[in-house]
């Protein structure tokens, strides 16, 4: 009888992927949809009347409306990997400095502090981003726009550190103290010992916190709603524009669209590839683990 | 123990970073405290907000943000609890069922927040919602089929499932297998046994699991946005089908939306250092009792 | 330098290790009560006692390894070839070079077995691939599982037997050329196959090695060893040639131990 309950998880996933494409899927088969936006046009760059060139806008209130999802992931994208660029490194040396050369006092104090920055929620983030991140790099650096991919990305990263160093720490700490004997009983220095024994052995773990972190990245709103600009602008390299990601591309275009209209199916077109993307990930995730698992306990 | 040149290296390196994090951390609270703290009054606290949003309390939003947290709480936790026992005690190890549920709550953990805003919208509101009104209301306008605190509160119960599972199955693992074993040896059943003598024993435990999914909850935006969460209500909601105010959507929304940002600031951080000290003192409590639960089990 | 000190270090001596008045202490537990052993050169000297004697902590003291334990203290003379290791000015990663170290439960790191060979080697700093090629089979020959391994050198040293591991990390130590090796009771891990197999090893071993060998089975050290000391308490009852020890005892306390009356 207890198993019903159990069941619940099951179910709310499915659910969550079946209504959420419910109200994406009549597009396939709508004759309003397919006059205001075709599912080429969604995918692949096209010349618009005005423009001289073949482009990926996202532009749902022009004229006509576009509806060219590219700029938008390209936006998640940019802002996700420059999150991670700056929380996996500082992430993983936290654990580091905390698991193998801190004295058990500082650690008592640090862990439960860098914990502390897990439970900001990211509203608060965002709004820390939004204040105080955007001033002072606008002071230090002198950006264009003042919310733009960068500032984003440093209020992505305080989310996603905690969850990296967490769980680095926990696969530091889990590496057998006798390996570290035999290195050093070996002749090694403690910094030989962290970098060729304990992180390599910790490795399975790292990486199984590195694909949550970007997970997480991926998935975050409320911060990239605030911080990034918002501006759907399909630009790859340059970390100072602004840009607009799928998660708050859905948070903020959502509440202006009526029910069942081209715009809003698309929406739920990208919440499902959003569902998707971060579906896959956790397979990888766990793909990565026991693979890695494998090749570091037995052949 | 000797270090060189490579060590000092690596733990200057590891140490920077972690004082990088603690800066931020502490530059954030710093100005949440010293921009919000002298907000704070017992009439900022009590009453409601004016007009322009900017003046006034923001007593709505916290009645808000404690009415549906405290609804998600008495749906969700039942079912958390439930699945988590189901998996400890009942379900084999390597049971397919099992499995697939462990995977899909792992998978639950990952969905991106504003995925679980679209499934709020796609299936409580227009779906179970929509279906009640057809079958219920005979008037025109929506009275289940709408943005409230019931559906609000139901879509974060389905979001912080995860974080109660997890949690309460960590507990019940820690209570010592003799203890069931005893009890079973006197007859009695395995419902009887997990009613009587593990839940009891993993009581703190599970309590900090709920602690962290009610702080987890509290905190979330993007599910609420387009499920209840409302800009601005001059009355307090009495009924579950009623719209709510709540402290990070007023964050967010005074943040983004707010015509003069400027005059928004004092009740901007005034606002955030209430939603920051509720979700820190659920974390505080979540951890001493954590840490006493532990203690128990050490012999 | 002290006087003292000066008369050890000039005295000449056949001796590859010199322990004086050693003691090491946990906190205020005196664990190793002054304890006065030479350890010849080419020979393997066994250390028998009973468990919590403190055979252990004075080997782990030899290559300084009890450096890495909290409050732990060590105090007296211990020379090799008559420099004292514990002297201000020496670095204990040196004093680990030349004196190697096999652990009780065999700790493989979770690398290919070359790579757990070539360890040593790579971390001091050798960079030929020839030199490291060269050396880990030499090792792996010297510590009799080059025939076993040559064609998985490869794979994972996690996939090899319990016996198979520890002779990895005899090969391991044996590869950064060490003066002395000591061992904490390298086969009470192993079945009696792979216990003989190490047994053997270190008869061979002992051609070029200086030996130290913890172990509790008396019939082990009994196999192996050429000289035994034998600990009870913290302290060192007796010494001497392993013949002698078992079967002329000259203290009480030995002959006990040795006929099984405690232990």
């Amino acid at each position: 009888m207890i198993a019903v309950f159990a069941l619940a998880a099951i179910v709310a996933i499915v659910l969550i992927f079946v209504f959420i494409a419910r109200q994406a899927i009549p597009m396939f088969w709508e004759t309003d949809f397919a006059q205001e936006a075709s599912l080429r046009d969604l995918f692949f760059a096209k010349q618009w009347p005005g423009y001289d060139h073949p482009v990926f806008v996202w532009q749902p209130v022009g004229e006509p409306e576009k509806f060219n999802v590219v700029p938008l992931f390209v936006g998640s994208l940019k802002v996700t990997l420059l999150a991670m660029f700056m929380s996996v490194p500082l992430g993983i040396a936290c654990a580091i400095f905390l698991a193998l050369y801190a004295p058990r006092a500082v650690r008592e104090v640090v862990k439960p502090a860098i914990e502390l920055l897990a439970g900001v929620p990211s509203v608060v983030l965002g709004f820390f981003a939004l204040m105080v991140i955007a001033s002072w790099a606008q002071a230090t650096f002198g950006f264009h726009f003042r919310l733009n991919a960068f500032v984003a990305a440093i209020g992505l990263a305080l989310a996603v550190v905690p969850v990296i160093f967490t769980i680095a720490e926990d696969a530091i700490q889990s590496v057998p103290q006798t390996l570290q004997e035999a290195a050093l009983a070996l002749g090694a220095r403690k910094y030989q010992v962290a970098l060729r024994v304990v992180l390599p052995a910790a490795l399975p773990g790292i990486a199984a916190g590195v694909v949550l972190g970007f997970g997480r990245a991926v998935g975050e709103t409320m911060i990239v709603l605030m911080a990034s600009g918002n501006a759907a602008v399909m630009e790859l390299f340059d970390f100072t524009s602004s840009v607009r990601t799928v998660t708050a591309t859905i948070a903020a275009e959502l509440g202006e669209v009526a029910q069942g209209d081209a715009h809003w199916r698309v929406l739920f077109l990208l919440g499902v590839m959003l569902f998707a993307v971060t579906f896959v990930l956790n397979l990888i995730g766990d793909l990565i683990i026991q693979r890695l698992h494998k090749k570091l306990t037995a052949s | 123990m000797k270090y060189t040149r490579k060590d000092w290296l690596l733990v200057g390196v590891a140490g920077i970073s972690v004082g990088v994090i603690l800066l931020i951390l502490a530059v954030l609270l710093g100005q949440v405290v010293f921009n919000g703290a002298p907000v704070i009054s017992m009439e900022f606290l009590t009453e409601s907000p004016g007009a322009d949003m900017v003046s006034g309390g923001i007593w709505p939003a916290i009645y808000g943000t404690v009415y549906v947290t405290l609804l998600m709480t008495l749906a969700g936790v039942p079912v958390g609890i439930a699945t988590a026992v189901y998996l400890s005690e009942y379900a084999s190890a390597s049971s397919r069922l099992a499995r697939l549920v462990r995977l899909a709550v792992n998978n639950l953990a990952g969905v991106p927040s504003i995925v679980f805003g679209l499934f709020g919208l796609g299936f409580f509101i227009i779906f179970v919602g929509g279906g009640m009104d057809a079958l219920l209301n005979d008037g025109p306008t929506p009275v289940w089929g709408k943005p409230s605190i019931l559906w609000a509160s139901l879509t974060l119960a389905v979001l912080t499932l995860p974080v109660v599972i997890v949690t309460t199955e960590e507990a019940l693992k820690r209570v010592p297998r003799e203890l069931r074993d005893a009890s079973l040896a006197l007859g009695a059943t395995r419902f009887q046994t997990v009613y009587k003598v593990v839940l009891p024993n993993a009581k703190s435990g599970i309590l900090t699991g709920v602690i962290l999914a009610v702080s987890r909850g509290a905190g979330e935006v993007a599910p609420i946005i387009f499920c209840g969460a409302a800009n601005f209500l001059p009355y307090l909601p009495t009924d579950p089908r009623d719209m709510f105010m709540h402290l990070g959507y007023h964050v967010y929304a005074l943040a983004t939306q707010s015509p003069n940002v400027d005059a928004a600031r004092p009740t901007l951080f005034g606002t955030v250092l209430v939603l920051l000290t509720l979700t820190f003192s659920l974390n505080l409590l979540a951890v001493i009792l954590r840490a006493r639960s532990r203690a128990a089990f050490r012999l | 330098m002290s006087e003292s000190e000066a008369a050890i270090a000039e005295v000449p001596s056949s001796a590859k290790m010199e322990t004086r008045n050693v003691s090491v202490f946990y906190g205020s537990n005196h664990a190793v009560r002054n304890v006065d052993l030479d350890i010849p050169d080419r020979s393997v000297t066994a250390l028998i006692g009973p468990s919590g004697c403190g055979k252990s902590s004075y080997l782990r003291a030899l290559n300084r390894m009890n450096d890495t334990i909290d409050g732990c203290r060590v105090e007296g003379h211990i020379l090799l070839d008559g420099q004292n290791i514990y002297s201000r000015g020496i670095d204990p990663v040196e004093v680990r070079r030349r004196v190697g170290m096999v652990f009780q439960k065999s700790n493989p790191f979770p690398k290919s077995v070359f790579d757990n060979v070539a360890f040593g080697l790579r971390i001091g700093g050798e960079t030929d691939k020839d030199v490291i090629a060269q050396r880990v089979e030499e090792s792996l020959k010297g510590a009799a599982l080059w025939d076993e391994v040559k064609d998985r050198l490869q794979s994972s040293a996690l996939g090899l037997s319990g016996g198979q591991q520890q002779r990895v990390c005899i090969a391991r130590c044996l590869a950064v050329w060490p003066e002395v090796i000591l061992m904490d009771e390298p086969a009470s891990a192993l079945d009696p196959i792979a216990t003989a197999k190490i047994e053997e090893l270190i008869r061979e071993l002992r051609e070029r090695y200086c030996i130290v060998i913890v172990t509790h089975s008396m019939q082990q050290a009994a196999r192996v060893s050429d000289s035994t000391a034998f600990f009870y308490m913290g302290e060192l009852v007796e010494q001497g040639k392993t013949e002698e020890i078992f079967t002329r005892p000259t203290k009480k306390r030995t002959e006990e131990y040795i006929s099984g009356r405690f232990g």
